[in-house]
């Protein structure tokens, strides 16, 4: 078996420097949360490991996590994500297509059988057989549980892959199903996010060739490095909500001064993701930092959370009202029901005594 | 104990039997005020309602405020609902008065009768032989008991995500997963704030008529411990069986 290359080899080959290849392992420690002393073991992983192939899976998704990926507007960052994944089958990219890419895959994969890494972006429709996703002539399924064979391990990359986004949204007609649900005999991660932050897909890739093993993962196995905060707690508007200044219209003066969105639907309080702190494009912002309450694209189900300006709880329920509906009107109708209550009782008690008043004059009367 | 104390008042006399110890009197009192404010403080961490007149925001903390004054009185209220809970074992309570026998068909037969008469305004003459709670509203308590574990098992497991691995996530991280996500579990702890706010409109209203119009002492009983009968009054057993009759 030939020898594969590094990824600082990799990098070298097309034209990037020794100092930008070294802050590319520098903010990559910083992302992973790692401290400084691990950054040298992170260069000489990168020097020396032979570079992981990862195949890059499309089924049923819109292609924004690769958009996403490659679309980083910073040279250095989009040639290093594409650098540091030897991605050997990604249909948007490659240059290979029809009997040609197909043969490259299933080639490939024999050959790397157990070292290499599959990226999946998109949820597996299940229904009527999978017939409703096709790839290559097989269904999404075969082709996803034939790929996962060999494989190290196995990124959901995209919230249709980690817990199902728009292809999963009630009624789910094409009866898709996340990945973890599909998988469970090969250690899968989940990166949700619609699409996820390319820095997010990049840690994590570099802490399994770093280290061999996943990153620490939560209960909904994602990476707690990235998804072990919510984006409230480390927002930059944060001082607002605590001093109760609140947007109450987009186009209020709040909303220009930069106050906290809680009012406008931000679901920032119970949304998991690193957006707030590594934010997109290079670091340039973020969607609260643009005005723009988080839609909690991160979180299962999110697509039916629906409308997605105002806070889940406040989400109506099937059909006719919200929480808070439902318990006004159980408040009101308890006080109604016991006020008439109280009343007829009260009424009854009186007219009773009445009676027995009447009564008793007669007796004296008599 | 004051039991069988006969006690004089203008027009009758009545008997008056000491029903609340004092543990159970200041335990009561302590969740008025701690629900009060948990409500409060809690509609307004849901929506905020009023904005401090500042232009910076060092200049306020209204919505920390409200949160932690909703956070401590949380954990008021769970301790008082802790030490509550041990107290119907080890007070008087459950011993003398606190009858919670659901396997027995008669329990339910009494809470039927009982509600039936409450809801035609039967108002029998003839008093139950229960001085504590009927088996209505010892139902209604425990539902109440049950509704304010969830509130506090939902809130604890908010409060958790603060501090991820902390102390409260690992105490009650596992309630997100099982209510089906963080979204979820505030709707259910709003949904359960709204039955608790009905409880309290019904409690209210029903322990003053019961004070002022039946004479049953009810809401004096909270403060005295003290609740009121007829002079010579019999409890009757098993009524639903007298009113087939």
């Amino acid at each position: 078996m030939q020898r594969q290359e590094t990824f600082y080899e990799a990098v070298k080959r097309s034209g990037i420097s020794r100092r930008d290849f070294l802050r590319f392992c520098l903010l990559t420690t910083a992302y992973l949360g790692l401290e400084s002393t691990m950054f040298p073991k992170i260069v000489r992983a990168l020097e020396s490991k032979p570079r992981p192939p990862i195949y890059w899976l499309n089924f049923a998704a819109c292609t924004c996590c690769t958009e996403s990926l490659i679309r980083s507007s910073h040279p250095l960052i989009s040639d290093v994500i594409l650098g540091i994944i030897s991605l050997d089958y990604m249909e948007t990219i490659q240059v290979a297509a029809g009997h040609q890419a197909e043969e490259i895959v299933w080639e490939g994969m024999k050959k790397n059988f157990g070292n290499y890494i599959l990226a999946v972006e998109g949820s597996v429709p299940t229904k009527d057989g999978g017939v409703y996703c096709t790839v290559g002539g097989m269904t999404a399924i075969e082709y996803l549980k034939k790929a996962s064979q060999g494989a190290k391990a196995i990124i959901s990359v995209g919230s249709c892959s980690s817990f199902g986004c728009v292809t999963t949204a009630h009624p789910n007609p094409t009866g898709a199903k996340p990945i973890y649900k599909l998988i469970t005999d090969k250690p899968v991660v989940n990166l949700p996010g619609c699409p996820p932050i390319a820095e997010v897909i990049v840690g994590t890739i570099v802490h399994l060739i770093t280290f061999d093993s996943l990153p620490a993962l939560d209960n909904l196995k994602r990476p707690k490095v990235f998804y072990g905060q919510r984006i409230h707690d480390k927002c930059y508007r944060r001082a607002f909500f605590d001093a109760g200044m609140f947007v109450e219209k987009f186009d209020d003066e709040g909303a220009r001064k930069g106050w906290c969105l809680y009012k406008v639907g931000c679901r920032g309080p119970v949304t998991y993701n690193a957006c707030s702190v590594v934010k997109w494009n290079e670091g340039v912002s973020f969607p609260i930092q643009s005005g723009h309450p988080c839609l909690g694209c991160s979180e299962p189900d999110y697509w039916d959370n629906r409308p997605l300006y105002q806070h889940v709880a406040d989400v109506p329920l099937p059909g006719f009202a919200t929480a808070d509906d439902i318990g006004k009107g159980f408040a009101i109708g308890v006080a109604v029901a016991t006020g008439a209550h109280l009343v007829a009782s009260i009424v009854k008690k009186a007219s009773q005594k009445a009676k027995e008043a009447k009564v008793e004059e007669k007796k004296k009367e008599e | 104990m004051q039991a069988n104390q006969i006690y004089r008042v203008e027009s009758e006399c009545v008997t008056r039997y000491y029903v609340w110890d004092p543990v159970v009197r200041i335990s009561h009192w302590i969740n008025v005020i701690v629900v009060g404010v948990l409500i409060f403080t809690g509609l307004y961490i849901s929506t905020p309602f009023y904005r401090p007149n500042v232009d910076e925001p060092f200049g306020a903390s209204i919505m920390a405020t409200m949160k932690n004054l909703h956070f401590l009185s949380a954990i008021i209220f769970t301790l008082n609902g802790l030490f509550r809970a041990y107290w119907w074992f080890a007070g008087n309570t459950y011993r003398q008065w606190f009858r919670f026998h659901i396997w027995r068909a008669d329990f339910w037969k009494e809470a039927w009768w009982k509600l039936k008469d409450y809801i035609t305004l039967r108002y029998t003459d003839y008093e139950l032989h229960t001085l504590g709670h009927n088996t209505l509203a010892t139902l209604t308590y425990v539902i109440l008991f049950l509704a304010a574990s969830v509130q506090g098992l939902t809130g604890f497991a908010m409060a958790g995500r603060i501090n991820p691995g902390g102390f409260f996530d690992t105490l009650f991280g596992w309630v997100i997963p099982l209510f089906g996500g963080e979204a979820n579990v505030r709707m259910i702890h709003k949904m359960i704030m709204w039955g608790i706010i009905g409880f309290m409109i019904h409690h209210i209203s029903f322990v003053i008529y019961l004070e002022v119009f039946r004479e049953k002492g009810m809401l004096s009983s909270m403060i005295t411990g003290l609740k009121t009968r007829p002079l010579g009054w019999e409890p009757i057993e098993k009524p639903w069986e007298k009113g087939k009759k």
